[in-house]
């Protein structure tokens, strides 16, 4: 009986993969359908909830603390794909050039950022980014003549320093990805540019940055998402995320601190289900634009 | 035959009296309490009272295991395992900004502690006791201190430009004390040393100030009155310290180290904040020493008001899940209400007491070489009768952060305008009411 139920097609693949699901639904679908439940509350701690519709979607788009923090993080966003793209790109092809001497060493330098730990890292640029004189960062702006900043004061230098730190500690990944998206471009294809007499910035320009183009949707689309999700940062640099004139709350941030300091757990999920809306719309249309769903087809 | 029927007998008399013996010891075994804190130094003072506890009550001797957890993990741990009943400690320090939060939410969860502070209630500074209570005089919370607000004067810098601190009774008094001795030292044309320094992210100087005069956040029924008139006053002034008369600094806060070294440095004549800013001065602030002495705050103009309030604060508390409730209330009444208990506060913690009779203590007549050989804790003993209940809400997490990441950031460090702040973030807040 039970020997006959193992040798069923049928069957015998979802006895395999019932362990999966069964933590797949518990742990990830669940989640999401009580917090789609727990948004149409009002929720007054874990035991008292009041249906209220589609109130708490109503008051998120007129909540000033959330279009702030929609805005900080579509600064963030674009600040990393300004920083993100380039910079990592950049690294990439210098370090694919045959002149290029000890790349596996650079290669190291500028990826071990990407393997600290984001506490610590943002723990260390507090420290980095002090505002006094004496502050590291300060030092070195000031050897080039500049006044001391107070980065983590001023509510003009939150969200850079906060770049700053992406960039440090992500350049390395996009290295990686655009270094494995270098190896794939043909040789021959720079050869024969060069035969027909393109210097190194259209060689670059038309043969490398089209030939790289899914690999940067791909970085883009994760600086997007990324972007839009900020929190450990943000709350490690000023203790729960208390910006300086909330200058850089997040969405994220907003979110934990609706849940876990004020109690509303029906509005923490508005919040979480509309970031994850504006997420997707942006990457679809991201998406669209860049023409990615054109090349599958 | 016999022998082996001995050697039984025997051994089965010894498992019998073993037996007895454990059972005898687990009658007779402590009471185990968890107890979760934020700070490493209550924990150390709650085990020593837990040894003196033992000690006087040896038929009811606790097992006191203290756990410090960091401080936004441990209030969050603590609201979820109160509010799905699991995991609670017995015993748990919560800080007074939290309190009304997790109050809140957890009311059924947290114990009553009304009958055994009664039999305190004369010895004891009673106002302290509101941050922590319902408005229907149900008690949550035992607080750890007073918090007495205090001037800190910088006596070197004061004296130097022509003021003696005892002359400065009034606010108005402090402002023209303040005009002699801000002044431009490098010759920029700005001024670069200052009377005091105004935080645009935390509200200590606000809350010093509007407490004198009985107002702040919250009414007794817990009505938003940030917007009050008494409240505005203050922020007018100490903006008109900052922009009008240049007698005060914009800081971010008073708890980081480049703000330790601007006192050190002796860039500000003055500060107020409550007593246990003390500990602060002694700690970070070491060539101060001498120079500091420790005085009531100046009056309002008028007569309005008192001389002192309170500030900060830690309400401990007894959960429901408490594996002996009321032992474990009479052990924390014990810890914070006795006069003994006051007496150690001050000794090990460093805090003023809320215990009223152990200012009587012989330790609170010492003189301290760092505050000019004066002996302060009497300065703040004369004060406790100065001090007003305070009263707090649910919402006072999202007012602190209202107030902290935008209201006073728009008026101190932007100039902003008084009224149209204050009424904005007081009517964002009735919005949630």
């Amino acid at each position: 009986m039970l020997k006959n139920l193992f040798y069923n097609k049928k069957v015998v693949p979802w006895i395999f993969i019932t362990p999966f699901l069964l933590f797949f639904t518990v742990f990830k679908v669940w989640p999401i359908v009580y917090s789609a439940y727990l948004s149409l509350h009002e929720m007054s701690g874990l035991n008292t909830s009041n249906f209220v519709g589609l109130q708490n979607y109503f008051e998120v788009f007129s909540d000033s603390d959330f279009l702030k923090a929609v805005w900080n993080n579509t600064k963030y966003m674009i600040g990393t794909m300004i920083t993100l793209i380039p910079i990592p790109l950049i690294f990439a092809v210098l370090l694919d050039s045959k002149h290029c001497k000890g790349k596996n060493i650079y290669k190291a330098i500028l990826f071990i950022p990407t393997l600290t730990s984001l506490v610590i890292a943002a723990a260390v640029f507090k420290i980095l980014l002090y505002e006094g004189e004496a502050g590291i960062i300060n030092t070195i702006i000031g050897l080039f003549g500049f006044s001391p900043q107070k980065w983590l004061i001023s509510p003009y230098l939150t969200i850079p320093s906060v770049i700053l730190i992406a960039t440090w500690r992500w350049t390395g990944m996009n290295l990686i990805y655009f270094t494995t998206g270098l190896t794939g471009i043909s040789q021959e294809l720079y050869e024969s540019a060069s035969i027909d007499g393109a210097n190194m910035l259209q060689r670059f320009f038309y043969i490398t940055v089209p030939l790289l183009k899914p690999i940067i949707i791909f970085v883009a689309t994760l600086n997007l998402i990324g972007g839009y999700k900020l929190f450990t940062e943000v709350f490690m640099l000023w203790d729960g995320g208390a910006s300086p004139g909330k200058s850089a709350l997040t969405m994220a941030v907003l979110l934990y601190r609706t849940a876990f300091s004020y109690f509303e757990l029906g509005y923490a999920s508005t919040i979480g289900f509309v970031m994850a809306l504006i997420i997707l719309i942006l990457s679809l249309i991201q998406l669209k634009i860049t023409g990615f769903f054109n090349e599958e087809e | 035959m016999f022998l082996s029927s001995i050697k039984k007998v025997l051994v089965l008399s010894v498992i019998i009296i073993f037996g007895m013996l454990f059972t005898v010891s687990s009658v007779s075994a402590q009471t185990e309490m968890d107890m979760w804190t934020f700070v490493n130094a209550h924990a150390e003072f709650y085990e020593m009272m837990a040894e003196n506890w033992n000690q006087e009550n040896p038929d009811r001797a606790i097992t006191l295991n203290t756990q410090v957890l960091p401080f936004n993990q441990m209030h969050d741990k603590l609201n979820i395992a109160l509010q799905t009943g699991m995991g609670a400690p017995d015993i748990v320090d919560i800080e007074i900004g939290k309190f009304p939060g997790i109050l809140e939410n957890n009311a059924e969860t947290l114990v009553d502690l009304s009958s055994v502070i009664d039999e305190y209630r004369d010895d004891i500074l009673e106002a302290r006791l509101a941050p922590y209570s319902t408005p229907d005089n149900k008690v949550y919370g035992i607080p750890t201190h007073v918090g007495t607000y205090l001037m800190y004067y910088n006596v070197d810098m004061l004296e130097e430009a022509g003021v003696s601190i005892d002359d400065i009774e009034t606010w108005d008094d402090y402002l023209e004390a303040g005009k002699k001795v801000s002044k431009d030292t490098d010759g920029d044309g700005e001024n670069d040393q200052f009377m005091l320094a105004v935080p645009s992210e935390e509200a200590s100087a606000f809350d010093g100030m509007s407490r004198q005069l009985g107002s702040n956040y919250f009414d007794q029924d817990g009505n938003v009155i940030l917007d009050r008139e008494e409240n505005i006053r203050t922020l007018k002034r100490l903006k008109d310290y900052v922009y009008k008369y240049e007698i005060a600094d914009v800081v971010t806060d008073y708890h980081e180290q480049n703000f330790y070294n601007a006192l050190n440095n002796e860039k500000y004549a003055s500060i107020f904040m409550p007593q246990w800013y003390m500990i602060r001065f002694t700690d970070f602030m070491p060539d101060l020493k001498g120079k500091i002495r420790v005085r009531p705050l100046p009056a309002w103009p008028n007569g309005e008001g008192t001389l002192s309030t309170m500030g900060g604060g830690t309400g401990t508390a007894v959960t429901q899940e408490a594996s002996d409730v009321e032992l474990a209330k009479e052990f924390l009444a014990y810890a914070k209400l006795t006069r003994e208990a006051g007496v150690k506060i001050w000794t090990d913690l460093g805090f003023d007491p809320i215990v009223t009779d152990a200012y009587n203590d012989e330790s609170f007549q010492e003189k301290f070489p760092y505050f000019g050989n004066e002996k302060v804790m009497l300065t703040i003993q004369d004060l406790q009768s100065e001090i007003q209940p305070l009263y707090f809400s649910d919402l006072l997490t999202r007012l602190r952060d209202q107030l902290n990441e935008e209201t006073l950031y728009e008026i101190f460090e932007n100039g902003g305008d008084v009224e149209k702040n204050i009424k904005e973030a007081a009517e964002k807040l009735r919005a949630e009411q």
